[in-house]
């Protein structure tokens, strides 16, 4: 390297004394080579940076510079108002145009204020690094980070949102954010549509009323679900926009845009209502006290017999045990024992709560999945109609060994594997809503966390327990003619509930096995 | 990562369409800033400068007849823009000194004064997944993660001046490699 080009390469770096660079000038006035050397270093020096920023990060620069237009375009509006305002004092010399001129300079000083651009209404299960609570306000440039829960927004004037952990989503304006990652449902009121939601793929402008976009931050995809009203999606680098109507869905890959069939069990319509009052439960505690069966703690609900009764094929057996987490806990072979209990369950579409503690073994097969806990009649061509939790054993449904709850025709399937040998404290909660939909209000819970839904089918939830011949079963598949049959496993304090019921609830349970009082 | 040359939907009778606007913003915003970042020393300053580039596009976009690409245009405006900001922040000017800055001026246009930046850019992005891992490492601390080189220098256990020249050689490899390769895309 010659001197020349030392002293280039630290120009670059700011790095020259005045003596050297009339030295590099020098040199530069004769040296087209070296000059062209110049070109060349300092061009690349500024085109790397940003060529290294993924499309996140480049996202993040065109939100900026949007950002910087909108608010260049508002001041110039205003200065236009306040020239004729301007005008008129002095042509007309009003008192009217001043006091209009003084309700103007008002009115903008007011709109400049931060005012907050989203507040935290209602939170469930949330966790992340920094805490979230009701009452919280966003104003422009601020971020909400999720691991995961769900956190309901107002949108002042403009209607609410509804964000799913793990998430991010960063306040650009009064009606503008970016989604870099995570699942939310927007639901905007008519007269203010035109919200904005920037993604990695695009933006998307509310045309009124209701949608749900999905980023998945690992594949970089983007899915849009319109529930009602229209959406304009703006794909980057097109200028020609999308327009999805009522019940039409994209997706937004690496390689181009696809519409999808609409998933409108994706995304959480509402938070559960806070609940009042101890609910009513039974509770099973799997302790055998030499009846030969298990006896039923209630409260609220009428538990008909004797308790939770357990059956090897036709015949009842005393409950077969094993050590549990509290005390004793009731086994399954996957062969032909299960255990059948008076008790009818919870009916409808009325919120209820199922919470376990479940062994399931790192060697489960395919068939030994079905199930841990159900009720209801099973029938063909009556869909919604039964009520089964169970660990879910088709690839085809969604991710294997994970918690599964399904209601015939529709189901949720939850993240976490719990095919390991050991104790999962497990939870499920169906909230009350005016028409409740499976999909949309019911969450699940592993060991007392906010299980993500990885996969789910809306159906309704009409749980029909007056036509049932039986109570609820522990160990067996709500299809009695299905080759699944029987659960492999183990399982202690089974508890149900008339209500749903809170995070807070439900760690309760998981640590002190105590129920909500 | 592309210089559009078609004729934008931004403009018209009337007031620019912000959304349509956004697509400009997005197609040219990363040639832009390099075209700042090769003129500056100052990168946070080199972007500012790009964000006004498109305020001013945004409200001159009626006077835009379409009869050069909408680059040449914004390149029009950057032009002025850098002349009036180092008129005022002479200290920015990654030549040092007036005379350094205009024979920088001169010479470092050989690919931002092509018609269409984005082959460049491309065979950049080409020629930097060639480089062996431990030279790419150090890019993105640099460029992407935009240390210091007295950071890198920490971080790495090289020395300052070593560094300087290593990001050098790195350079002038890369503008052979992206010459080479509009060559080859010439033939």
């Amino acid at each position: 390297m010659n001197e020349g080009q030392r002293l280039i390469a630290r120009l670059i770096e700011k790095d020259l004394s005045p003596d050297e660079m009339t030295e590099l000038g020098c040199l530069l006035k004769t040296d087209p080579s070296l000059r062209a050397q110049l070109g060349a270093q300092a061009t690349l020096h500024g085109m790397l940076g940003p060529l290294a920023e993924d499309d996140l990060a480049s996202e993040r620069v065109v939100s900026r510079y949007q950002e910087a237009i909108r608010e260049a375009d508002e001041q110039e509006f205003e200065q236009r108002v306040l020239r004729r305002l301007h005008q008129m004092v002095f042509r007309r010399r009003s008192s009217w145009a001043a006091a209009a001129l003084i309700l103007a300079i008002g009115l903008f000083a007011w709109m400049r204020f931060p005012e907050p651009v989203a507040t935290v209404t209602r939170i469930e299960s949330v966790s992340g690094a920094v805490a979230v609570a009701p009452g919280d306000a966003f104003s422009r440039g601020k971020k909400l980070s999720l691991s995961g829960g769900l956190v309901e927004l107002d949108l002042p004037g403009r209607g609410r949102m509804i964000v799913e952990g793990p998430a991010e989503l960063e306040f650009t304006g009064p009606a503008s954010a970016v989604l870099k990652k995570g699942r939310t449902l927007l639901h905007v009121t008519p007269a203010d549509h035109g919200y904005r939601l920037e993604t990695p793929k695009g933006a998307l402008v509310n045309l009124g009323t209701e949608f749900g976009v999905f980023v998945d931050e690992q594949t970089g995809q983007v899915e849009t679900h319109v529930l009602a009203g229209e959406v304009k999606a703006i794909p980057h680098g097109e200028i020609t926009p999308i327009l999805l109507r009522k019940d039409e869905a994209l997706q937004q890959t690496g390689t181009g845009n696809l519409r999808i069939p609409v998933a409108r069990g994706s995304f959480y319509a509402s938070l559960p209502p806070l609940r009042h009052g101890p609910p009513a439960m039974v509770h099973w505690d799997m302790e055998a006290d030499g009846s030969g069966f298990i006896r039923a703690r209630t409260r609220g609900l009428e538990v008909q017999g004797q308790g939770l009764q357990f059956f090897a094929g036709e015949d009842r057996i005393s409950p077969p045990t094993q050590d549990g987490p509290f005390g004793a806990a009731a086994r399954f072979d996957g062969k032909q024992i299960f255990a059948e209990s008076a008790f009818k369950g919870i009916a409808g579409d009325s919120p209820r709560t199922v919470a376990f503690w479940a062994k399931v073994p790192s060697d489960l097969r395919r068939q030994e999945a079905f199930a841990m806990v159900s009720w209801g009649k099973w029938a063909h061509d009556d869909p919604g109609a039964v009520w089964q939790i169970s660990v879910n054993p088709f690839s085809e449904d969604g991710p294997v060994g994970r918690l599964r709850v399904g209601v015939h025709g529709g189901m949720a399937i939850g993240s976490t594997d719990l095919r390991n040998d050991r104790w999962h404290h497990v939870a499920v909660v169906l909230y009350p809503s005016e028409n409740p939909e499976f999909g949309q209000h019911v969450l699940l819970f592993v060991d007392g966390v906010l299980d993500p839904v990885s996969r789910r089918i809306l159906g309704v939830i009409d749980t029909n327990t007056k036509e049932a011949s039986h109570g609820v079963w522990l160990g067996q598949n709500i299809n009695i003619d299905s080759k699944n049959r029987f659960f492999r496993g183990a399982l202690d304090e089974v508890y149900i509930f008339d209500a749903a019921l809170s995070q807070e609830d439900i760690r309760a349970l998981m640590q002190r096995n105590e129920p909500p009082r | 990562m592309e210089m559009k040359n078609e004729k934008p939907q931004a403009h018209g009778a009337g007031k620019a369409d912000p959304e349509a606007f956004a697509a400009i913003v997005r197609d040219n915003q990363r040639w832009l800033r390099s075209y700042f970042r090769s003129r500056l020393s100052d990168w946070a300053a080199a972007d500012d400068l790009a964000q006004d580039v498109f305020i001013t596009a945004f409200k001159q976009i009626r006077r835009f007849r379409g009869d050069s690409s909408i680059a040449s245009w914004l390149r029009g405006i950057a032009h002025n823009h850098l002349r009036n900001h180092l008129r005022k922040h002479r200290e920015v000017a990654l030549g040092g000194s007036e005379e350094l800055q205009a024979l920088l001026e001169q010479s470092c246009d050989q690919w931002h004064e092509a018609e269409d930046i984005s082959p460049a850019m491309e065979a950049l992005a080409n020629c930097k997944a060639r480089l062996p891992q431990m030279a790419r490492s150090l890019l993105d601390l640099r460029y992407g993660q935009e240390k210091s080189l007295y950071e890198i220098a920490e971080i790495t256990g090289k020395g300052y001046s070593a560094l300087t020249m290593q990001f050098h050689r790195l350079r002038l490899l890369l503008a052979k490699c992206i010459t080479n390769e509009l060559e080859r895309g010439k033939a």
